[in-house]
């Protein structure tokens, strides 16, 4: 019996997949590139990867479908792939269905500005309210008041959806040991957030500590989507306060943001990020043996790299290694750099009551040579 | 984290495959060179990689203790006929089992090959040595390394001495009344040796087997703690106090036990076995869940070993306790006399179980235990069938044949020369149940009673069985089969007269679709299919009574029956998993080597009880011939019927219908079959059915709003059949097919 772990490498975007031993599939985001379906290109075609593994299990549907929240390269081209209820056009086909959509209380909330308009941030807005207004089909996480004013002026009231609503500090309904020996511990969004902030959008990120549990092992996969470092304080603070320490470790890190700084302090550093000193109380919550995703494009160690500004950040990934040593962790893993950069491919955690592995994507050279082009024969 | 350091340091590789190894190491990302060092010891002389190697596939919390980053020595040997060995070098690494039994002075090493050197290096490159390294701690970790036939806790290592035990062995450890005795197979060439251990009752020491075992039991041990090794009886001993057995206390009782007024001193007492039996449990104070084994080969007999541990002494001719002990040995056993016995060298034994059943069926991938079953019939394809599946543990199975032995039987039964003149039954038994000795032996029965099913003796056999697998070669022991209702599910299988096709009949689970239903519907099988032309053909036709197609007394090659019986015997596994009865056959082509199968559907039986007799036929037959009805309205139509008697009953077993012969008359009202080419139609069917099918009776349609009732015509023609049939001394038979129902006629002469 055992789970799967598997991170897609979709450059600098999120898309990663949790299959349970009884068959469910838990989808986090969802970034397609287009460039993907070129052969040459080593971003992966997401849409067809993803399909042609739910065909062999002769699925059209994933379980769940969470958007961390509406930044493109947590949603791009997904409204084109998955089958929509709130309008006839994004159905049929060979669509793939979502049985239960999981979204941060923003995206309901968030109102896009006219040039936003046409973008598939409000398409799924628009999916996750008529889902809400129907009252099945999708589970919000966190409550605000902007959410309550929302649902009042839809007609509905709060209780009447309360079965759909999961605060910060509560399970995702739906899971559990017994069934699906995993647990959603939500960390994120919670709800001075929502009220407070002014961009909303990556602050009201889902963030998730995933624990698998198998005959008492457990594995702790700590999703974080987009996150700055005070987000991450203020869920280190929470925790702590209402004594859910133990829902800060970690196994396996998705680290955030593309391995930016930011989410690490307020300044990038020159040769290496510091980390404030709340962070690096979460980056001790690693555990032996751990790793650290980075789901990002290949990180350099050039005079070039340091002065970027974009993530993935090197001073980052520095700070970040210095830290798995700390914690006897194993490796540092940026998703466009496995196996190799040439021809990245997911990587594919196993986890079970031996604990988690990750499988070897590492072809033998005959076996890469028949599953590849060679070169031109003169 | 604490390593051994093994050999001295040296600045470069000098052997070929060490400096290929570590180039390769080099371009690795799972394994990083830490220093270089050489070795010389008894092997000759060696050069060692020292790496850190990390490996993602590493389970975190895998239950044997390997850890994502361990250190190793990669160790190649001047000498060209060495495996390189590779020596896990962290000194807390896990006894996991999969290792190399090492000398005293080298760290364990990975059992990575199973081949020797010899094989391995005509594929080996040093990048396969590493990628397989990975692939041992990923599999050691996962807990899926180990050989097939070994017990799941135990050491997996290569060792000169194997023993081989019951796997109920434990149950007689530490029992009064029995011993674990041991038989030696003569050393091989490279020294090394086999010791079959059998529980024995208690008795005189019996120096014919030059070795002499002795057992403990220890104390629970929780799951997942695997032995180390040692290398004298000194380190062995201190190790076991350590957990609390006193091994010297035991050991010297239990020899004092063997010498109790005295023993003859034999040359033959030469090699002594420690067996240890270790209960394993979930947690401290659980229950026993199972046991796992070690035993220890030490080189000098047990008289030998009780004088160096200072309780026997020899004294004339004979091995006694030492005199000056008195009659209780309590002092002397506790101090041990003399220092003698620590540096006795001790070599770990692999240990081996010998087949039972259930690990027999594990090895032959079948999960099914199988039926509880009775054999009939031990020929040459019965005894090859009962020779797969007691090898496969598949089944138990008692076995009914009357015939004997004869020289030419050899060449066809699994049988040896010595078994001339013996029972078939009983010599496939006495064979057979050397496999698993007093576990469910098979059993016997030679009278002849697989054919008389009125004698209790018989019933009883059958009762409580599951399956009759009928391989008689005889039509007697369906046929009557098939007439009991109390009987479990029968399956019949055959040899062809020429031995090129074997076939299959098997009732459902049921018994709805008896043996004797099946009958008729494989030779229609035989009649309408392209292959039936030579199904049944015989060298010899003209002996032939028509009274079975199943003899094979012809030439035939074992290799045919080889073949046959391997294809009947899955045939017959897999048939026993289904509910469904079957008709199948297979054909071997001997000029390519190409078997061709075919099955027909089995179609539901129809009884007619007309006086004494009982007709069978069938649906499908019945189909057909209402098919020929309509085809032919609004003329009525008919034909010949083929089938045959078995006047035991009596029955009749329709077969199949021949169409009108071309000269017939049809019209509305009436039907007179014909004759043109019907000879050689009704000939042809004899032929391909070894003289069984034959002509049986005739039949005709009536129209539309016509009973299926005789009319005067009907019985006219009933007349004459049934004259003309009298002169074979048999019934005539005439079947009317009307628009909704037919009816069976059966008339004869009265004298």
């Amino acid at each position: 019996m055992e789970s799967k772990l598997i991170f897609y490498p979709v450059g600098n975007g999120d898309t990663s997949q949790i299959i349970l031993p009884n068959g469910r599939r838990i989808l986090f985001d969802f970034c397609h590139r287009r460039q993907g379906e070129n052969d040459e290109s080593e971003v992966i075609d997401l849409k067809n990867t993803l399909k042609a593994e739910l065909e062999q299990e002769n699925r059209n549907y994933f379980d769940v479908v969470a958007f961390t929240h509406g930044d493109e390269d947590h949603i791009a081209n997904s409204t084109e792939f998955f089958e929509l209820k709130h309008a006839k056009k994004y159905q049929g086909g060979e669509r793939i269905k979502i049985n239960e959509l999981w979204v941060p209380a923003a995206m309901i909330l968030e109102s896009a500005t006219s040039t936003q308009q046409s973008s598939e941030m409000v398409i799924l807005r628009q999916e996750a309210r008529f889902r809400l207004k129907e009252g099945k089909g999708i589970q919000v996480f966190s409550k605000p008041e902007k959410l309550k004013e929302w649902l009042e002026n839809e007609g509905l009231n709060i209780e009447s959806r309360r079965h759909l609503i999961t605060d910060a500090g509560q399970l995702a309904k739906g899971f559990s040991y017994s069934n699906d020996n995993v647990e959603f511990f939500c960390h994120s969004p919670f709800i001075k957030h929502v009220d407070e902030g002014t961009e909303l959008r990556n602050e009201a990120a889902l963030i998730f500590q995933v624990r698998f549990k198998f005959s008492g092992v457990e594995t702790n996969f700590f999703a974080i989507g987009d996150s700055t470092y005070d987000v991450m304080e203020d869920i280190i603070t929470i925790s702590k306060k209402k004594h859910n320490e133990d829902r800060l470790k970690w196994d396996i890190l998705n680290i955030p943001h593309h391995c930016s700084a930011y989410a690490l302090s307020p300044e990038k550093g020159d040769a290496e990020t510091v980390p404030t000193k709340k962070i690096e109380e979460f980056l001790l919550q690693g555990q032996t043996d751990s790793y650290l995703i980075s789901s990002s494009n290949p990180i350099r160690d050039n005079e070039e790299a340091y002065k970027q500004k974009l993530p993935p950040h090197i001073q980052a990934k520095k700070a970040y290694e210095q830290y798995l040593k700390k914690v006897n962790g194993r490796k540092f893993l940026v998703t466009m750099e496995e196996p190799d950069e040439n021809q990245p491919k997911p990587l594919e955690f196993q986890i079970s009551n031996l604990g988690f592995r990750l499988i070897s994507q590492r072809a033998s050279g005959s076996s890469r040579l028949i599953q590849s082009k060679v070169p031109r024969a003169g | 984290m604490e390593y051994f350091e093994f050999g001295t340091p040296i600045d470069a590789c000098s052997l070929m495959t060490a400096q290929e190894t570590s180039r390769a190491v080099a371009l690795s990302n799972n394994f990083k060179i830490v220093e270089l060092r050489s070795h010389e010891n008894q092997k000759g002389y060696s050069e060692i990689i020292v790496v850190d190697t990390e490996y993602d596939g590493i389970p975190s919390s895998n239950v044997p203790g390997i850890r994502y980053r361990e250190r190793l020595g990669l160790r190649f040997f001047s000498s060209g006929n060495r495996t390189p060995e590779v020596h896990p070098l962290r000194k807390d690494f896990p006894n996991t089992g999969h290792l190399n039994h090492t000398l005293q002075d080298e760290p364990t090493s990975l059992c990575l090959y199973f081949e020797s050197w010899e094989t391995i290096r005509r594929s080996w490159t040093p990048q396969k040595h590493l990628h397989r390294i990975l692939w041992w701690l990923e599999q050691t970790a996962l807990g899926k390394l180990h050989k097939p036939d070994q017990p799941l806790e135990q050491f997996f290592f290569k060792s000169g001495y194997e023993l081989v035990l019951p796997p109920d062995f434990h149950e007689y450890v530490e029992s009064s009344e029995h011993n674990i005795r041991l038989s030696v197979c003569p050393p091989r060439k490279n020294g090394s040796m086999t010791f079959i251990g059998e529980i024995a009752k208690k008795g005189d020491v019996n120096w014919q087997i030059h070795a002499s075992c002795i057992s403990f039991t220890f104390p629970p041990v929780i799951h997942g703690s695997v032995e180390k090794f040692y290398y004298t009886l000194g380190d062995l001993t201190d190790s076991l106090n350590m957990r609390g057995v006193l091994l010297l206390e035991a050991l010297s009782k239990k020899i004092i036990e063997r010498f109790e007024g005295g023993v003859k001193d034999h040359p033959n007492d030469e090699r002594t076995v420690l067996l240890f039996s270790i209960p394993l449990i979930r947690q401290a104070g659980g229950e026993i869940e199972k046991y796992s084994s070690i035993a220890y080969f030490i080189g000098s007999g047990l008289s030998q070993l009780g004088i160096n541990l200072g309780v026997l002494e020899r004294h004339e001719g004979m091995v006694i306790i030492r005199r000056d002990i008195g009659g209780s040995h309590d002092g002397l056993v506790k101090s041990g006399n003399s220092e003698a016995w620590r540096t006795l060298p001790v070599f770990p034994m692999e240990i081996l179980f010998s087949l039972n059943r259930e690990l027999a069926r594990a090895y032959s991938g079948i999960e099914s235990v199988g039926p509880q079953a009775v054999l009939a019939g031990v020929g040459a394809l019965g005894s090859a069938l009962l020779g797969f599946w007691t090898r496969s543990g598949w089944g138990e199975w008692a076995l009914i044949d009357p015939d004997y032995i004869k020289p030419h039987n050899l060449t066809r039964l699994s049988i040896l020369p010595p078994a001339i003149g013996l029972n078939k039954a009983n010599a496939a038994a006495i064979s057979h149940n050397f496999f698993y000795q007093k576990d469910k032996p098979i059993v016997a029965y030679c009278e002849d009673i697989a054919e008389n099913f009125d004698s209790d003796e018989l019933l009883n056999i059958y009762k409580n069985k599951d399956l009759i697998i009928d391989a008689t070669t005889t039509l007697t022991f369906p046929r009557d089969f098939s007439k009991q209702d109390s009987l479990p599910r029968g399956i019949s299988v055959f040899l062809t007269p020429n031995a090129q096709n074997s076939v299959l009949l098997a009732e459902d689970k049921e018994r709805l679709f008896r043996l004797n239903h099946l009958e008729p519907q494989y030779y229609r099988f035989i009649l309408n299919s392209k292959w039936g032309d030579k199904h049944l053909e015989m060298n010899q036709s003209q002996y032939w009574s028509g009274a079975g197609c199943r003899d094979i007394s012809a030439a035939i090659s074992p290799e045919i029956v080889a073949i046959h019986s391997g294809i009947l015997s899955r045939q017959i596994r897999n048939t026993y998993e289904t509910q469904n009865a079957s008709i199948k056959v297979w054909h071997f082509d001997s000029a390519t080597g190409a078997v061709q199968g075919s099955h027909s559907n089995v179609e539901r039986t129809i009884k007619v009880q007309m006086g004494e007799y009982t007709i069978f036929w069938d649906e499908g037959l019945r189909r057909k011939i209402r098919k020929l009805r309509n085809e032919s309205l609004p003329n009525e139509t008919g034909g010949v019927l083929l089938g045959y008697f078995d006047l035991s009953y009596p029955a009749v077993y329709i077969v199949d219908t021949l169409l009108a012969p071309p000269d017939s008359h049809k019209d509305p009202t009436g039907f007179a079959r014909g004759k043109d080419g019907l000879l050689a139609q009704v000939e042809s069917a004899l032929e391909k059915t070894a003289q069984i099918v034959g002509y049986i009776g005739e039949w005709h349609s009536h129209p539309p709003k016509h009973s299926a009732c005789a009319s005067a015509e009907d019985l006219y023609l009933m007349a004459h059949l049934a004259k003309e049939m009298h002169s074979d001394g048999l019934p005539a038979l005439m079947l009317i097919v009307a628009e909704k129902n037919e009816t069976w006629n059966l008339a004869r002469v009265i004298e």
